[in-house]
């Protein structure tokens, strides 16, 4: 089947709301499905002998990627993207969703999986951390679900003061355990605040750094936002390790070396 | 904290605004046709934002996109591809968006101060500088 046939064929089982255009070597679909900012999502398709290619031409990862603060996917996101493309039988290769439709097969059919798939995936930016799904603190225990270290969460710690203290990760690894707290913000003038937040659990908490048992006191900075000044480091530094969410694997070092 | 109006204008209007350095187009992460860039974009007030760029050649699209590492994107160019107005309107195959607290990035305008071959450059700068 030849692209102009097939765009014809399409439009006869899909309906004018999809419209054909060339791109290239490619027959560009524009349906009229959109994007969650509103871009329309196009498909496009080239025959290869007798099998014709449906694909986004990685137009779905690629708005993903202009939406996002991370320079790359997170695991449970491209957990997420392999689930959709298995529910739909769509193939992500190369960042590019694509599906085949061999003789017999309906064009409409195989172009309708792609866009859904395309739909689907392109709501991941449901779970990206700017849209106050996904908090820092959610991408820190992907990361250590990733790396095999067992943790708990928010564990409620009472500090010789008598206050209670909501510790943002409990680390235990063979050599050690750790009480890491995550310090961020987006606010460079609450940046102080926080940190100083962060000292005073610490020292509240000094007598679980003491024992055979002691624990390793971590201070994860948030450093993705350039709102921290030299002295916010300095402050936690006398009492915990100042670990950079930049640099995730000297995290992950703090975590597991002996004491 | 959600961005305000108030504070999109300071941002859009801080004249300060400039990247420093080289930008290099590079392969992304799965090796698409697409090459992109990434640039942290320097600013008096210290604004949290940078800029990045993706063009496919294969699907004949071009984007440039300011991000606010603290809300995400707040103002875009999008070449060769069309776009959908929570009015329901279609803008065009050239066309910006720009940040709101009604809509925030999802309404689009048409801008003109771009050419439309795909080389230009004026598409970036005119981001940067909000126009």
């Amino acid at each position: 089947m030849n692209t102009p046939i097939a765009c014809e064929a399409l439009t006869a089982d899909l309906g004018e709301l999809f419209t054909c255009t060339e791109q290239g070597v490619y027959q560009r679909i524009r349906t009229p499905y959109l994007y969650p900012d509103g871009d329309n999502i196009d498909l496009f398709c080239k025959p290869e002998g007798d099998v014709m290619t449906v694909t986004d031409l990685a137009e779905t990862t690629r708005w993903l990627r202009m939406q996002s603060v991370s320079p790359r996917r997170s695991p449970r996101q491209r957990q997420l993207i392999e689930d959709i493309c298995l529910t739909h039988g769509v193939e992500f290769y190369r960042g590019m969703l694509q599906a085949r439709s061999r003789r017999g097969d309906s064009l409409a059919a195989v172009v309708t999986r792609v866009a859904q798939t395309a739909l689907r995936v392109s709501d991941l930016w449901f779970t990206f951390r700017t849209r106050a799904v996904e908090s820092i603190t959610d991408e820190v225990a992907d990361y250590l679900t990733e790396r095999q270290l067992p943790f708990d969460r928010s564990e409620k710690l009472a500090g010789r003061s008598g206050r209670t203290w909501s510790v943002d990760f409990h680390v235990r690894t063979p050599a050690r355990s750790s009480l890491v707290y995550v310090l961020s913000t987006g606010n460079r003038s609450a940046a102080h605040s926080v940190a100083e937040h962060v000292l005073a659990a610490w020292y509240d908490l000094n007598h679980l750094a003491a024992g055979p048992e002691a624990l390793c006191f971590v201070s994860l900075f948030d450093d993705t936002v350039d709102v921290w000044a030299g002295e916010d480091f300095r402050l936690v530094e006398g009492l915990s390790t100042v670990t950079r969410w930049s640099r995730p694997d000297e995290f992950a070092i703090v975590l597991l070396e002996a004491a | 904290m959600p961005l305000t109006n108030t504070e999109f204008a300071s941002i859009v209007e801080d004249g300060s605004k400039r990247i420093e350095g080289h930008i290099a187009w590079c392969e992304d992460e799965d090796h698409s046709p697409a090459l992109e860039f990434r640039a942290e974009v320097l600013s008096g007030a210290g604004w949290p934002l940078f800029v990045r760029g993706s063009y496919n050649r294969l699907a004949g699209t071009l984007t440039y996109a300011l991000i606010l590492k603290t809300e995400g994107r707040i103002y875009a160019f999008d070449l060769g591809k069309d776009h959908h107005n929570p009015q329901c309107m279609q803008v065009g195959d050239k066309h910006k968006h720009r940040w709101c607290e009604q809509f925030r990035d999802k309404e689009a305008y048409v801008p003109d101060d771009i050419r439309t071959d795909l080389g230009s450059r004026s598409g970036l700068g005119a981001v940067l500088r909000g126009g």
